[in-house]
């Protein structure tokens, strides 16, 4: 999930001149006051973003001094029964919210959700749970407040107005977060600048869908991830209701009217839950893991070669259009991020019922 | 609550151990579910919590509170005692106090359900227990609403928005070609909240909810305030002034987005509230009307039930022309 590949580049031209300076220099010890663990990405200097609907905020914070997990023969067969153990509450009462895997170390943390609304984030190690205090942590964080004035509050002042974040990644330095709005089918997109400033820089834009030239609609983004395509960064986006369109970031501008160019529509109903991105012998591929349908494989060359199918019809094919996709044979599958250069990691619904933590190798690709 | 042990003492949040050997405290476990022996906990991991001492006891702080009517069991060297911490009898079960709108007819590109809950709701799984029945043959319309790993739930967790699949909403999209519109003009359908769906306590509603409605043809107009009646106040009182519209409004877009200003611009303090499935809203300001003239200021993102907003339609038709909307009414209190 993590995009790194514009921080790194970056890193590499700066390093000589900031050799001392740190992106978590300006951090403070302390509580962030999580209110919930929404959406999770790292960033370079395993710096972890958490986006927070219930605090209305993004938090970073440094896990560089977490020890590194042992995680031989990754496999944890019944994730849910672990945390119902651990947390002493029923599994219909917990929700894995998301699983990222620090790149520096290849730590995996888990975010968890409970009914009465907390959250909590876990560490993988020895093919068990560790609980990650969040009491006491050097972070550095920042308010992504209601894109309305929020006059109206309920009986108890607090606003009706929700905007609830649906991912988050950092690329370039810039935090971008995603969410979806509870009272207007609005997107709202805000890329934040990272190390915070107590400005408020983030630019926030709207993004609307084209169909066949004729309508448009605004689309909230669901799931996204960032990477080269032609040898400009892009976004690679999909929203509630059409998969995976691409926006060139350059057009990613504050207040800008901005349509994705739709690149797949992968089959009825069914929302990306996360994109990565892996390597193999050269080649790029994204992987997607699906509400309703298997993890899918695409090669960005061809999303590079797709061309301009922007806003007209796509010719159909079978169910689905666009970009040649393969499935793979791992369905149901809720989490997924990059392990290492060679290995995903993922959380599957199983035939049995019981929800795993496993991993595979890039044979798949 | 069950009867207590000598040795131990229950509440949802602490149990206590009595005379501690304080050299043990490490062997002071509690473990979800009910077991007699410790070779059945062996396998099972121990609840996460802290410890903390007091007067010669011993106290276990789970990291949440003990889930009421469940079954634990606390281990203590070679001690093992099950028990539960019941549910109070006079305990509030969650129950629908509202739903936004609450109409019996339905245009059939519909977008959006607003629920109002007694009390904060659990927002884990929200979305297994809610379903849409058509009526004329009792089946569970397939992939009517739009589930979320994060539900849509305000801050104070008892209002839920509720999408139907915009994708089949939308005109032209691969999900509204191949699946069509959720609803269908013509037919009636229940939208059912079953009594499983849990609070933060993780205690269920006691019933089902359901709530039948009729579809008539789409909405495709723009929704505007020029229809809209005022009902006025008299100058130098505090009455509410009450705006009626006449085509129902969508309950979340009503929020936050309707001001009302002075000649010099000046924004009116005071309070609105939207009774939107009675199609009113009242404003009371917090002090007197002058004689004078105010403006009703609303912003564009005010939508129908359908997801047309007062500036343009949820699906715009890109090759239409455009025309302003009108967002500002003027009126004068005598």
């Amino acid at each position: 999930m993590r995009k790194i590949l514009f921080t790194i580049v970056l890193g590499v031209l700066c390093t000589p001149l900031f050799a001392n300076t740190s992106l978590t220099d300006g951090f403070n010890i302390g509580n962030p006051e999580i209110g919930s663990i929404n959406a999770m990405t790292f960033g370079p200097e395993s710096i972890l973003f958490i986006g927070d609907s219930q605090g209305a905020q993004v938090v970073a914070i440094d896990l560089s001094t977490a020890p590194t997990a042992t995680n031989e023969k990754l496999n944890i067969p019944d994730v849910e029964l672990l945390l119902s153990e651990l947390l002493g509450a029923d599994s219909d009462q917990l929700q894995i919210v998301d699983m990222v895997v620090n790149p520096a170390n290849q730590n995996i943390y888990i975010g968890a959700q409970h009914s009465s609304g907390k959250s909590f984030l876990f560490l993988v190690n020895n093919n068990s749970l560790e609980m990650v205090p969040l009491q006491s942590v050097s972070y550095s964080n920042t308010a992504v407040s209601n894109a309305i004035a929020t006059e109206a509050k309920d009986r108890r002042g607090r606003p009706l107005r929700k905007w609830a974040i649906s991912d988050i990644k950092y690329a370039n330095g810039q935090v971008m977060v995603s969410g979806l709005s509870n009272a207007e089918f609005a997107s709202t997109f805000r890329s934040i600048p990272f190390p915070f400033t107590q400005k408020q820089e983030e630019s926030s834009l709207e993004i609307y869908h084209a169909a066949h030239g004729q309508y448009e609609t605004a689309s909230p983004i669901k799931a996204f991830t960032t990477t080269q395509i032609n040898n400009e960064p892009h976004l690679i986006a999909s929203y509630t209701c059409t998969p995976l369109v691409v926006f060139p970031l350059s057009e990613l501008k504050s207040g800008a009217h901005t349509k994705g160019r739709t690149v797949a529509e992968l089959g009825n109903w069914n929302t990306p839950l996360d994109i990565i991105e892996m390597e193999k012998e050269g080649a790029r591929y994204i992987l997607m893991a699906n509400t309703n349908r298997a993890l899918m494989k695409i090669k960005v060359a061809d999303i590079e070669s797709f061309g301009n199918s922007l806003t007209t019809r796509v010719a159909e094919r079978a169910d689905t259009a666009g970009v040649d996709f393969i499935n793979l044979p791992f369905v149901n599958v809720q989490q997924l991020d990059k392990l290492n250069a060679t290995e995903f990691v993922f959380i599957q619904r199983e035939a049995s019922g019981k929800l795993a933590l496993k991993t595979s190798s890039n044979r798949w690709l | 609550m069950n009867a207590q042990s000598p040795r131990f003492s229950f509440t949802s949040d602490t149990v206590t151990l009595k005379k501690p050997d304080h050299s043990k405290e490490s062997h002071f476990k509690v473990y979800k579910g009910a077991y007699t022996s410790i070779h059945q906990t062996l396998d099972k991991k121990a609840i996460l919590g802290n410890y903390a001492q007091n007067n010669g006891e011993l106290y276990f702080i789970p990291i949440l509170p003990f889930q009421k009517n469940n079954r634990y069991t606390v281990v203590y060297e070679n001690e093992v005692y099950p028990f539960t911490i019941d549910l109070d009898a006079s305990y509030k079960h969650l129950q629908i106090t509202e739903v936004y709108p609450n109409s019996d007819t339905l245009p059939s590109n519909f977008l959006k359900w607003y629920i109002q809950f007694s009390k904060p709701i659990s927002p884990s799984k929200i979305y297994d227990h809610i379903s849409l029945i058509n009526n004329s043959d009792n089946t569970t319309v397939d992939r009517a609403l739009l589930p979320l790993e994060t539900p849509l739930l305000s801050d104070d967790g008892t209002l839920l928005t509720l999408w139907i699949e915009p994708g089949r909403q939308k005109r032209d999209l691969g999900p509204n070609e191949r699946l069509g519109e959720v609803l269908i003009p013509g037919e009636s359908y229940t939208l059912i909240i079953d009594e499983h769906l849990k609070d933060r306590q993780g205690i269920s509603m006691k019933m089902n909810f359901k709530h039948s409605f009729s579809v008539s043809d789409p909405d495709r107009k723009k929704p505007s305030i020029t229809s809209w009646k005022l009902q006025l106040p008299l100058a130098n009182t505090k009455d509410p002034i009450i705006l009626q519209y006449q085509e129902q409004l969508d309950y979340g877009s009503l929020q936050n987005t309707l001001q009302i200003v002075d000649t010099s611009g000046n924004r009116i303090k005071g309070k609105f509230i939207i009774a939107a499935n009675q199609k009113n809203i009242y404003f009371t300001p917090l002090n007197n009307w002058n004689k004078n003239t105010y403006t009703l200021k609303c912003k564009p993102i005010i939508e129908d039930l359908s997801g047309n907003n007062l500036e343009r339609l949820f699906d715009q038709d890109i090759t239409a022309k455009r025309t302003p909307p009108i967002l500002e009414l003027s009126f004068s209190i005598e």
